[in-house]
C-alpha cells in the first residue's frame, strides 16, 4: 500500500531511478564479514587455553531431494538451504520425507556426540590445553549445528547420503569473535536410496560423520 | 533522457564482460601447505598417479551468467584442472614429509577427481559465490593391487558480498581447493594408510639388507 502510494507520486521513471539507486547503495553497503573473518587465519591466534561449546539452538533436520533439483550443484546448494530461495512445492515434498524419519531424528544427541569428539581429539593431543571452565578460558570455541540429515547425492544421482552443516566461531574472553568459518559441510561416505533410510541407518550414519566431523574440527585447532 | 540513463546503467551493470570467458590462475594457497595429521605417520615413498578426470563437466569449471540467469560464456582454469588438483596434493604430501616417488613406485596414491566447480547465486542486494572441489583418493598397492584405503574428500567455500568478478571467483576457488587439502591434511584414515605404507617399505628395505648382507 505504501509502497504503491510512493509510486503512484513519483511516477514510474523516478521509482525506477530510486529502485536502482538503492540497489546500487545496498551493493556498496553491504556487509562482507564472511571475507573480514576469513582473512584472519587460525595459525594467528595464540590459544592459552580453550573451553568448547557446542550449540544446536539453530539445528535443523531436513531431507533435501526434489530442491536438488533447483540447482546444478550441490555445492551451491549448501548455501540455498535455509535462504529461501527454494519453491514451496518441492520444500513441502522434501518436508513430508523429512517427517518420516523425524523422530529417529529428534532421538539423536548430535550436540553430545560432536562435543566428544572435539574436545576428546584435543584432550588425546593435550594443543591446546582444554579449560572446563568458560570465563577462565583463553578463547572459546563455539560449534553450531545448522542443518544436517539427508541430502540426495547429485541432480543425476538419486542416491541419499546424510550431511551436516556446520558453523565454527573463535570467541576471545570478550566474547568476540575472532576466526569464524561459516558452512563447515561433511557428507557421509556411504548412498542408498531414501527408501533404505529407517530410524537406525539414519543414527549409524549420522553418528559416524558426527565423529568424523568432530574430528576434523578438533585437528583444524591442533594443526592450525 | 533519465530512462536512457537508467537502461545503460542496467545494461552495463548486468551485462558488462558477461560473453567473454575468464580465466581463473588457480592453485594451493601458502598458508594451506603445511603439516597436519598426515605428518604423524612415518615418512612414507608413494607414487602419484595422474588424476582421474571423471568431472561431468571438463571443458569448464563453471558458467558466467546473467541477470536473468542464463549462461553467457565459461569460466574455465588457466592450468589444466587435474595439474590443479595434483599439484595441490604433491605439495600437500611433501608439506608432511612424505617422498613423491616414481613410476617403479610399489604403492601409490590414485585420485578420482569427481567435482570442480564455481556457482553463484545472485540476491537483491548481494551475491553469494560457491567453490566446490570433491575427489576420491586411494592408496593402493600395485604389486598385489590390494586398496589399502580409500576416501571421499569434498572441499567446499562459500562467501556473501556485495558483488565480485574474476579476481573474487579465482579466491572463491582457491579457498575451496585450499579446504579440499585440509581435510586430506587432516584424515586419520589416510595417515594410518600412509604410515602402514612407511611400515611396508621399512620391512622390504630390511629385508633387502639383509639379503645383500647374506
Amino acid at each position: 500500500m505504501i509502497f504503491a502510494s510512493i509510486a503512484s507520486r513519483l511516477g514510474r521513471s523516478r521509482m525506477t531511478a530510486l529502485i536502482l539507486f538503492l540497489s546500487v547503495l545496498g551493493m556498496i553497503i553491504s556487509p562482507a564479514p564472511s571475507r573480514a573473518q576469513a582473512d584472519v587465519s587460525l595459525r594467528d591466534i595464540e590459544i592459552v587455553s580453550l573451553f568448547v561449546e557446542v550449540s544446536e539452538d539453530d539445528s535443523n533436520f531436513t531431507v533435501i531431494d526434489s530442491r536438488m533439483d533447483e540447482t546444478g550443484t550441490a555445492g551451491v546448494f549448501f548455501g540455498v538451504v535455509g535462504a529461501g530461495l527454494n519453491s514451496a512445492a518441492n520444500a513441502s515434498e522434501d518436508d513430508k520425507k523429512a517427517d518420516t524419519l523425524r523422530a529417529a531424528a529428534d532421538e539423536l544427541d548430535l550436540q553430545a556426540l560432536l562435543a566428544d569428539a572435539v574436545a576428546g581429539t584435543i584432550a588425546a593431543k593435550e594443543t591446546p590445553p582444554l579449560s572446563g571452565d568458560r570465563g577462565a578460558a583463553s578463547h572459546v570455541l563455539l560449534v553450531e549445528i545448522r542443518n544436517w540429515g539427508l541430502m540426495r547425492k547429485s541432480r543425476d544421482d538419486e542416491r541419499m547420503r546424510v550431511f551436516l552443516n556446520l558453523t565454527l566461531s573463535l570467541l576471545d574472553p570478550k566474547g568476540k569473535t575472532v576466526w569464524e568459518k561459516k558452512r563447515e559441510n561433511a557428507v557421509g561416505a556411504d548412498a542408498a536410496n531414501f527408501e533404505d533410510y529407517d530410524g537406525a541407518l539414519l543414527a549409524a550414519e549420522m553418528t559416524a560423520l558426527a565423529e568424523k566431523t568432530g574430528k576434523y574440527v578438533a585437528y583444524q585447532i591442533i594443526y592450525r | 533522457m533519465l530512462r536512457y540513463l537508467i537502461v545503460l546503467v542496467i545494461a552495463l551493470t548486468t551485462s558488462a564482460c558477461a560473453y567473454g570467458d575468464a580465466k581463473l590462475a588457480l592453485s594451493l594457497n601458502d598458508d594451506a601447505v603445511k603439516a597436519g595429521l598426515l605428518s604423524e605417520a612415518e615418512p612414507a615413498t608413494i607414487y602419484l598417479a595422474d588424476i582421474d578426470d571423471r568431472r561431468t563437466e571438463k571443458e569448464r569449471i563453471g558458467y558466467k551468467r546473467n541477470g536473468y540467469g542464463m549462461k553467457t560464456a565459461d569460466i574455465l582454469s588457466e592450468e589444466p584442472v587435474p595439474d590443479v588438483v595434483k599439484d595441490a596434493l604433491a605439495e600437500a604430501l611433501e608439506a608432511n614429509g612424505h617422498i613423491l616417488g616414481d613410476l617403479e613406485e610399489r604403492y601409490a596414491l590414485q585420485t578420482t577427481l569427481t567435482n570442480f566447480w564455481f556457482d553463484f547465486k545472485t540476491g537483491f542486494v548481494s551475491v553469494e559465490f560457491f567453490g566446490s572441489v570433491q575427489a576420491d583418493l586411494a592408496v593402493v598397492d600395485r604389486a598385489t593391487g590390494e586398496t589399502l584405503y580409500t576416501e571421499q574428500f569434498d572441499g567446499y567455500y562459500s562467501e556473501k558480498n556485495g558483488g565480485g568478478l574474476s579476481g573474487t571467483w579465482e579466491r572463491i576457488m582457491n579457498l575451496a581447493l585450499a579446504d579440499f587439502i585440509s581435510k586430506v591434511n587432516l584424515s586419520p584414515g589416510l595417515m594410518e594408510a600412509l604410515a602402514t605404507v612407511a611400515a611396508n617399505e621399512a620391512e622390504t628395505g630390511a629385508a633387502e639388507a639383509e639379503a645383500v648382507g647374506s
